[in-house]
């Protein structure tokens, strides 16, 4: 069996490493080399600087954040609460390979008592734009430009061998056609990946060089993968072109008209298609809505608002007391904690909403990966580099429970350091800042991104599939 | 038992359009026999070895090499063929030599014999140093050698030649038939086009004259002279 898997590969094997070959004395593919190298390689190196900076800068100022909340003199809680505290985004550190949706998000969110500031929740930042074209970096090169780098090369050997009649040589000597495409592709993919490997090089570098955080390799391993399996895709397709349509140049014509609408056209197209099937509120409307929401729940600020007051008697009752001032806490603080957790509710909820419908917009988009292998790679390959919309959304989640946890924590003082009497006239002495935990976004695990990654991954998996069956059962035109 | 038959057609037609190129054609090759088919331009030789090799399909009738069908069993049974096309052409890029030991590992998918490679080349008269240049350089009769180099160094069952001396320097050409005896002497199966009548009777043991895609005579070739070959021949030409 094993033999005679062996005897089989061994004219892909040969196809491939003549393909191999002919690129080395090419000077097209050479000068293409360097083209890619250069450019991608620069590309690399702006992204990994701009990121390096952006994240220092970043740091100092949350670091000057932490610092100023913990400098804060002696102050009354509620106060501190409204003084807020700053959570600054970092740039993911896999964001030099794939910037994703970084540049249309915000870079701060400004944290206090009930109020919702967001980076990304609101609408304000337009449209999804998850497929929008940023600066050009590594991913996007490899993504945008080696398949049309794959059908040019494609193209020049067709040529020659259609040409020459040298596809007949191959029928005349027993290769079957599954065997001749197999050794294209892999031939192809070889040459594509040898271009590509210098710059990888760089990137792995680079990735020595950054701060080690979890999950950071892995997903800088799946990434790998990930083009790779890309890579092959465009390959497989285009070589199914190739040998179906005779012409090479009909062949050549068609795959860049496929890739003019599948790269340029579509990527464009199903945002706008997306925000018309699910319209997203503007920020106007959602911050409206939300204002709706709150002001309609208990509110700890309005002492007239039925609930609170059911609430108070409720409270006034299970402690044996006649008036909130015998109470063995502050009341005012625990009026402000049960608000706080009320209006938090709301804001979450509405939160979720925006965020469902961000989800649909995406998953609409989604859908087509399974269409265009493009739409599905961009997706997980920001999934992995932590640069998608699922991660903007992290964020934002996080930075929220930060703030709800340090508002709530402020409550507690209030309720327990602050008398009732007076209470607007006392302060709590500045150490007690010190104890706050300073706000930390920590990127999501492999199997939180994994649950994210189904749906793209399949459609890939579908490819992949696919282009197996098309090489099996596609037969070389010869004549 | 019967022994295999090397090639046999059974009303094997091919038309393009309504153009009739090869029209109910049969015919049993033995094993170890030489067939020549003679036939004026146009008169469908090409096609009727594409339609063998399976590079054409036929529009009705069936091929059979070595007991494989053609239409079912195209890759088995084209390991045991060689091939030399009526214009060869090679990868440009790489030597003789590089294209000569591609098609070999490619067709016997077994690892070269480089000297053996070289000996070869040699004897169809291409030198070391013209064998090493890439065959982009080369003029029609280097490469058609090149291709001879490859059929001899496989030493395929069968040989399906389509005018392989056209291009070939007379030197050049003796020495082929010389390939081609030794072959026969080996018990490969020869099937040869061409339009040397001279050449055609010293090597066939059989010649098939084919017109308008019609084989309209076969004749033994030992049991008679060139001059009456060539009579027969343009009797059908002019007729
Ligand atoms: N692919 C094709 N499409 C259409 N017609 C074809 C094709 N191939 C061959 N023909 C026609 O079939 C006929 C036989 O052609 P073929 O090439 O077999 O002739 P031949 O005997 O080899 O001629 P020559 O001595 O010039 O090589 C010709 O009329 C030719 O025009
Ligand atoms: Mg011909």
């Amino acid at each position: 069996m094993l033999k005679r898997i062996q005897a089989w590969l061994r004219p892909p094997v040969t196809i491939a490493r003549k393909d191999w070959t002919w690129a080395k004395c090419n000077n097209l593919v050479l000068s293409t080399v360097i083209v890619v190298s250069l450019l991608s390689g620069f590309s690399l190196i702006a992204h990994f600087d701009f990121q390096k900076e952006n994240n220092r800068q970043a740091k100092e100022l949350q670091h000057l954040v932490e610092q100023q909340w913990d400098q804060q003199p002696a102050r009354h809680p509620h106060r501190v609460a409204h003084f807020g505290h700053f959570a600054i985004r970092q740039l993911s550190p896999l964001s030099f390979i794939d910037n994703g949706v970084n540049p249309f998000v915000g870079n701060a969110t400004f944290l206090e008592a009930h109020q919702l500031n967001s980076t990304n929740f609101s609408a304000a930042v337009d449209s999804p734009n998850t497929l929008r074209f940023g600066e050009l970096t590594i991913g996007s090169i490899i993504q945008l430009f080696l398949p049309l780098f794959i059908f040019s090369l494609l193209f020049g050997q067709y040529r020659q061998e259609r040409d020459g009649q040298l596809l007949r040589m191959h029928h005349v000597s027993g290769v079957s056609s599954f065997q001749f495409q197999v050794g294209k592709l892999v031939g192809n993919l070889l040459i594509v990946l040898t271009i590509i490997f210098p710059t990888w090089l760089v990137c792995l570098a680079l990735m020595l060089r950054i701060e080690v955080i979890p999950t950071i390799w892995p997903r800088f391993w799946l990434l790998t993968l990930l083009y790779l399996v890309y890579l092959f895709v465009w390959s497989g397709f285009a070589v199914l072109v190739f040998t179906r349509l005779k012409n090479p140049r009909k062949a050549f014509a068609t795959l860049l008209a496929l890739w003019t609408l599948f790269f340029i056209i579509v990527p464009r197209l199903l945002p706008v298609a997306a925000e018309t099937v699910y319209p997203a509120p503007t920020a106007a409307e959602f911050n409206r809505k939300l204002h709706r929401a709150v002001s309609a729940s208990i509110n700890a600020h309005n002492i007239s608002d039925q609930r609170f007051i059911a609430e108070k008697e409720r409270l006034l009752k299970r402690h044996g007391v006649e008036r909130v001032e015998d109470l063995p806490f502050n009341f005012r603080g625990f009026g402000m904690s049960i608000g706080e957790e009320s209006s938090t509710e709301i804001f979450r909820r509405q939160i979720a909403q925006l965020e469902a419908r961000h989800i649909q917009q995406n998953r609409f988009i989604e859908t087509f990966g399974i269409v265009n292998p493009l739409i599905a790679v961009r997706f997980l390959s920001q999934l992995l580099a932590g640069a998608g919309y699922h991660h903007a959304f992290d964020f934002d989640k996080q930075a929220e429970q930060h703030r709800y946890q340090f508002v709530q924590k402020l409550n507690e003082l209030h309720m327990h350091e602050i008398a009732y009497e007076n209470d607007r006239d006392q302060k709590l002495t500045s150490q007690f800042w010190q104890e706050f935990k300073d706000f930390q976004y920590d990127l999501p695990s492999l199997p939180w991104v994994s649950k994210r990654a189904l749906y793209s991954s399949l459609a890939l998996f579908v490819w992949v599939i696919l282009t197996f069956v098309g090489l099996a059962t596609f037969k070389v035109r010869v004549q | 038992m019967e022994t295999t038959l090397a090639i046999k057609l059974d009303g094997l037609s091919k038309s393009f359009g309504n153009q009739k190129a090869v029209v109910d054609l049969n015919l049993s090759l033995s094993q170890g026999e030489v067939f020549c088919l003679l036939g004026p331009n146009g008169a469908g030789k090409t096609t009727t070895i594409n339609l063998i090799l399976g590079i054409l399909p036929p529009s009705s009738g069936r091929v059979t090499v070595l007991g494989h069908e053609m239409e079912q069993n195209a890759t088995t049974a084209l390991r045991q063929v060689s091939f030399i096309p009526e214009t060869v052409s090679l990868y440009p890029q790489l030597s003789g030599l590089e294209n000569l030991t591609y098609f070999a590992e490619l067709a016997d998918n077994k690892k070269i014999d480089l000297a053996r490679a070289a000996e070869v080349l040699n004897q169809v008269g291409l030198s070391e140093k013209e064998y090493k240049q890439p065959a982009g350089s080369y003029s029609k009769g280097m490469r058609q050698k090149v291709c001879l180099a490859l059929a001899f160094y496989r030493n395929a069952q069968i040989l399906v030649l389509d005018e392989p001396t056209s291009g070939l320097d007379p030197g050049s050409a003796n020495e082929f038939l010389r390939l081609i005896s030794e072959a026969r002497d080996r018990n490969q199966t020869v099937f040869m086009v061409t339009h040397d009548i001279f050449r055609a009777k010293a090597i066939a043991d059989r010649i098939g004259i084919l017109r308008s895609g019609r084989l309209v005579q076969e004749i033994d070739a030992q049991s008679i002279s060139v001059t009456r070959i060539e009579e027969i021949y343009l009797e059908y030409f002019n007729a």
